[in-house]
């Protein structure tokens, strides 16, 4: 078997079913234990998964994951780990409408031949990859069988395959340099992305993310000590929940509880009570669900959070509260420590980092008991690209320190490396960084082997922007035009294709994120008219059918801007400028026919009704 | 639960999660497009309906209720039997 498989094995025979993962759920407010495996248990399922995929189907072959938040997929993911076949985790259609479309792409770029399940999403998934009309056949097979009298029905059955007694089967032999797993990152939804991420970068990443994370004295304490958990609700198509979540637990040999995404944004208390329960030392997310958190809490039915009221609750467990995955906001931070206060959560536990997809996971981290590095900067000189510590500037939080990867700030133009305090793109070089996207040299070739202006790479450009600061990492935007909204990367290409093709009033436009007076992300559309389209309407009622559309297609709000022909700044060869049209919408206003910004005075701008 | 007390049952959530004024909300307010609720609202709108009013809302069908009158309407027709299965 791979070292990365041995290595995560070794837990499962040390520790047994000592260690164990489970999945909770909220039913009418309470939190209820709905799955639990031991490490040994686990190891059994993906043996039996392993097995049967290395008996049905040829090494190296691409199986899409699509299951629901639960044990079953950790299982099949490490069964394709163990049988060196490659796993390609996506979500199901209940977080996202275009997951079909999605993953309709991924199956066509990466040649996918097996679709696996549960048994309660198999025939829906079965019936719309039968309506795709590829000439190579894509089965889907529920894993979850149960039916012991001939489940193994394979087309549109509801009992699902029994998977067969592995007998003495052992995980193959592989190279670190084999693929363990794709790793599809948002892209624009015409070209999904796939990050080819070899057992070389997991397990690099694992144990970086263990060294930086946990200082040996904390590991000691998890090895002796079977009850210690950590606690979370993060989507496992994610990398910072496949690979954060779901993989670290085995790497520090600690337990996890974790519950569906969906179950945590309905019931955003129940990360809480996971916590409170079953007494975890670490919980781990975004920005937005601490942020959502926050925002549920304003106007929920918990009005005080005073230990005496809720005494269920108590979060003096935890040693560290991991923020990553997307910008790192200080307000959001202090907010959420003084909310949580009175139920125990310490404002030093918060350990901020920055990763992505293409490293495997983490590049920079905060170790627990060390506490975050918040500091405040000069707003002007930040927008010249010069970071300046000042005590009444802009409060940035630190990402922490690199985790086993080299990090270098470079001038995105010239390709010159920066000195410490000067704002560039993020660079990124070690074990953890992918090979690159699968089937697309081109994007390889820009994103993975970036060379230094005095010779030095390959390199990882990142598209961030950001600055080196005493040995942190401070990011402080995107290279990129991404717009991000509580946790979804959405590319502007996909709002103004759809705008484009609203109506043929319709012209070209831009769309872009833009903080409103509150500091509020909103996103923006620039729209040029076609007057001679207009056929009598006016352009308010234009920007209507326009945000209905946008609603309706991609779940957004957007705030629209109707402007004349021909003013959206455009490059000499005619390519849209999507930052010139927002420093110029800020500066001059643009001279719209229509707005649906209000006065920037007022804090919360929203479309006429 | 008739059409009546399905659209004040409605109203009241939309005070709870999305901080909406009750008079503001008629069968015709469209969740995003009027009220610019984001995502995660919505989805949790989405799991508390099928709890509060007992019936399912699959995901397919979510996407589509774009207006407070189209909840209404399927809730409606759901209690009443004729489309999904019922709650638990």
């Amino acid at each position: 078997m791979s070292e990365l498989v041995r290595f995560l094995r070794e837990k499962m025979w040390l520790f047994g079913d000592t260690r164990w993962y489970a999945r909770a759920d909220s039913v009418r407010g309470e939190l209820v234990e709905v799955e639990r495996l031991g490490y040994a248990q686990l190891d059994a399922r993906a043996r039996a998964v392993g097995a049967w995929l290395a008996e049905r189907t040829p090494p190296g072959a691409r199986v899409l994951l699509m299951y629901p938040a639960g044990l079953e997929f950790f299982a099949v993911f490490l069964g394709c780990l163990y049988s060196g076949r490659v796993a390609i985790p996506a979500p199901l259609p209940a977080t996202d409408r275009r997951a079909l479309e999605r993953a309709e792409g991924i199956i066509r770029d990466a040649d996918v031949g097996l679709v696996l399940s549960d048994t309660s999403h198999q025939p829906r998934l079965g019936s719309w990859l039968a309506g795709l009309g590829r000439t190579s056949r894509t089965e889907c097979i529920a894993t979850d069988g149960t039916d012991r009298n001939g489940g193994t029905d394979r087309n549109g059955g509801t009992g699902g395959t029994v998977l067969p007694d592995p007998g003495a089967w052992s995980p193959l032999a592989l190279e670190l340099s084999a693929t363990a797993y794709i790793q599809y990152t948002s892209g624009s939804t015409s070209e999904p992305r796939g990050v080819v991420i070899t057992h070389r970068n997991l397990l690099h990443n694992l144990l970086a993310i263990r060294e930086k994370l946990l200082p040996e004295d904390v590991l000691d304490e998890l090895r002796l000590d079977p009850s210690q958990c950590g606690a979370g609700w993060l989507p496992h198509y994610h990398d910072m929940g496949l690979v954060g979540m779901l993989l670290s637990p085995l790497t520090s040999c600690g337990n996890l509880v974790f519950c569906s995404p969906v179950s945590f944004i309905a019931h955003p208390l129940l990360w809480l009570q996971m916590i409170s329960r079953y007494r975890a030392f670490y919980t781990l997310a975004p920005n937005f669900g601490y942020d959502w958190l926050l925002r549920s809490l304003k106007d929920g039915q918990l009005t005080d959070l005073d230990p005496d009221l809720n005494p269920d609750l108590n979060l003096d467990c935890l040693r560290f509260a991991l923020s990553g995955a997307e910008p790192v906001r200080a307000d959001v931070l202090n907010a959420v420590a003084r909310r949580l206060a009175p139920i125990g959560f310490r404002p030093d536990i918060w350990a901020p980092s920055y990763g992505l997809a293409e490293a495997t996971l983490m590049v920079t981290g905060t170790s627990c008991g060390s506490g975050p590095t918040v500091t405040r900067f000069d707003r002007d000189a930040l927008e010249t690209g010069r970071a300046a510590p000042t005590p009444d500037g802009v409060a940035l939080v630190g990402c922490g320190r690199p985790t086993g990867a080299e990090v270098r700030i470079v001038d995105p133009t010239t390709s010159s490396p920066l000195p410490d305090g000067q704002v560039g793109e993020v660079w990124v070089r070690g074990d953890s960084i992918a090979d690159g996207y699968l089937n697309d040299p081109h994007a390889t070739a820009d994103h993975f082997c970036a060379v230094t202006a005095d010779g030095d790479g390959p390199y990882l450009r990142t598209g961030d922007l950001g600055f080196l600061q005493d040995g942190e990492l401070y990011v402080t935007g995107r290279a990129k035009d991404l717009i991000i909204v509580n946790g979804r990367n959405i590319h502007p290409q996909d709002i103004e294709r759809i705008s484009e093709t609203t109506d043929p009033a319709t012209g070209p436009c831009a769309a872009f994120a833009l903080p409103d007076a509150s500091g509020q992300e909103q996103i923006v559309l620039v729209q040029e008219l076609r007057p001679l389209h207009l056929s009598g309407r006016t352009p308010a009622a234009l920007a209507d059918l326009i945000r209905k559309r946008l609603a309706q297609e991609l779940r957004l709000a957007v705030q629209v801007v109707i402007v004349g022909p021909m003013s959206v700044p455009r490059t000499t060869s005619g390519k849209i400028q999507r930052s010139r049209t927002r420093d110029e919408l800020r500066s001059t206003g643009l001279d719209p026919l229509h707005s649906d910004l209000l006065a920037p005075a007022d804090p919360t701008p929203r479309p006429s009704p | 639960m008739n059409r009546a007390e399905i659209l004040a049952e409605l109203r009241a959530m939309l005070a709870e999660f999305g901080d909406v004024d009750p008079e503001q909300v008629d069968e015709q307010t469209a969740f995003i497009a009027d009220l610019a609720l984001d995502s995660l609202v919505l989805v949790r709108m989405t799991v508390v309906a099928e709890e509060r009013f007992g019936v399912r809302i699959p995901d397919e069908v979510a996407w589509e209720l774009d207006t407070v009158g189209a909840v209404v309407g399927y809730v409606e027709e759901a209690l009443a039997g004729r489309v999904g299965a019922g709650g638990e």
